[in-house]
């Protein structure tokens, strides 16, 4: 069965919310605003997650659905690879069953914990450059 | 009618079980809120043998008694040749929607109620809310449950070597999008009245989660201790939502979502139930519209 296993998971649900956190923020860093906008921004990341966790039942097809979701043409690099490196910690179909349920159902907190990352590496690296510039 | 020859009746009416499996020939959406712009497909939250949890979209036995309803209600005025504006807001109300409270008391009065469920069958086939009561019907409906692995462990014995049955939930779940179109900088500019400045566009895509084409689901419709007339209703309602050779669930019905075909593994439609339901409505059709309206009064 794709959602369950007969030993216990190695990774528990919040594990797994924390990996969902990792994908959607590799994800986003492929994603363009001046594709999506700035305003729609988290509901899109919010929206894709869903979709593409809905669809979950095979890696690549849960890459593609977010790609297509966002608009994103083709992923960068770096993303492709931190990508590629999450989907091996999901290549179980049970643990992937059980990720894509908990993406879907804590989608909300998947996305905040996304947004504050980005934001507070965003603002690490202001502070960098000022302090360079400085 | 006494207490005894009530009881002895009850005992003459039969359960009945009407298994069901649709298989989705269209995309199915049945909703439950949004994502963004994404129109999310309903999900139910269960337990899988093994403790863990799982979500898979469903849909709802409720949105089945809507469709039985709406087709009984449709058969009813079109049988009684109900003129436009022929009922009042609280008839419609009940016959689609079955009704509202609208008195306060705690008794029931049975043999108005039973004499109102007699007369309208599918009051007593779905039960209603009217006046001061609200009466139990004859059927229950199942969710229309995703023939897939998550589910293996609650499929009927009918359904266990299905070939969805090994398939997870996600294999039968897509998406497809629609637009809205705007017709903003077409030839039908020239209408739009001059000096003024064309808004923002209002063009958009919006989509929507779905069961993909060629999903399977199952259910069951039950009747327990229903009249001669309501059983005939059940029958007559199928009847009327399967005319086309397929039955239509859940939403976007008008723009292509939602048609199944249905089979019925245990015998299904008595074919001659419609007939009857019929006969019924025209020989009591002024009685029927009379208790409508003291139900509603």
């Amino acid at each position: 069965m794709s959602t369950s296993t007969d030993t216990p998971p190695d990774l528990s649900d919040a594990d797994l919310a924390d990996l969902a956190v990792d994908v959607l923020d590799a994800v986003l860093s492929s994603a363009s605003t001046d594709v999506i906008g700035v305003s729609h921004w988290w509901d899109r990341a919010t929206s894709a997650l869903v979709s593409a966790a809905a669809a979950g039942t095979y890696w690549p097809r849960v890459m593609s659905t977010l790609a297509a979701k966002l608009q994103i043409d083709t992923y960068g690099e770096r993303d492709s690879r931190a990508l590629l490196a999450l989907g091996a910690r999901l290549s179980d179909p049970a643990v992937l069953g059980r990720w894509s349920y908990i993406a879907q159902r804590d989608a909300p907190y998947i996305v905040a914990m996304c947004r504050i990352r980005r934001a507070d590496r965003t603002a690490t690296r202001t502070a960098a450059t000022k302090k360079d510039a400085g | 009618m006494t207490t005894t020859e009530l009881a002895q009746t009850c005992v003459t009416l039969p359960q009945q079980t009407i298994p069901w499996t649709l298989t989705a020939v269209a995309p199915i959406h049945h909703g439950s809120g949004t994502a963004g712009n994404t129109a999310l497909l309903r999900t139910q939250e269960i337990v899988l043998p093994d403790g863990t949890q799982t979500a898979v979209p469903f849909v709802s036995g409720n949105s089945i008694r809507h469709a039985i309803r709406d087709a009984l209600a449709w058969r009813l005025v079109r049988t009684l040749g109900v003129a436009e504006g022929g009922l009042t807001k609280g008839a419609v109300d009940l016959l689609w929607s079955g009704g509202a409270l609208t008195k306060t008391g705690s008794q029931v009065e049975l043999d108005q109620a039973r004499r109102w469920t007699e007369l309208v069958p599918a009051l007593g086939l779905l039960g209603y809310s009217a006046q001061s009561d609200i009466v139990t019907g004859a059927l229950r409906a199942d969710n229309l449950n995703l023939i897939c692995v998550e589910n293996r462990w609650r499929l009927p014995a009918y359904l266990a070597e299905h070939p969805h049955a090994g398939l997870p939930a996600g294999r039968f779940r897509g998406e497809v999008f629609g637009t809205r179109h705007d017709v903003a900088g077409t030839g039908v500019d020239i209408l739009v009245a001059s000096g003024m400045v064309q808004p923002t566009s209002t063009q958009m895509i919006y989509e929507h989660q779905v069961l993909l084409p060629g999903a399977a689901l199952w259910g069951g419709l039950y009747l327990d201790a229903a009249t001669p007339t309501a059983q005939d209703a059940l029958h007559a309602a199928l009847t009327d939502i399967t005319a086309a050779g397929t039955v239509q669930v859940g939403a976007k019905r008008s723009a292509g979502f939602g048609t199944c075909l249905a089979t019925f593994p245990a015998g299904g439609i008595d074919p001659a139930a419609a007939a009857r339901h019929t006969a019924h409505l025209q020989a009591h059709g002024d009685a029927i519209l009379a208790a409508i309206g003291e139900a509603t009064a």
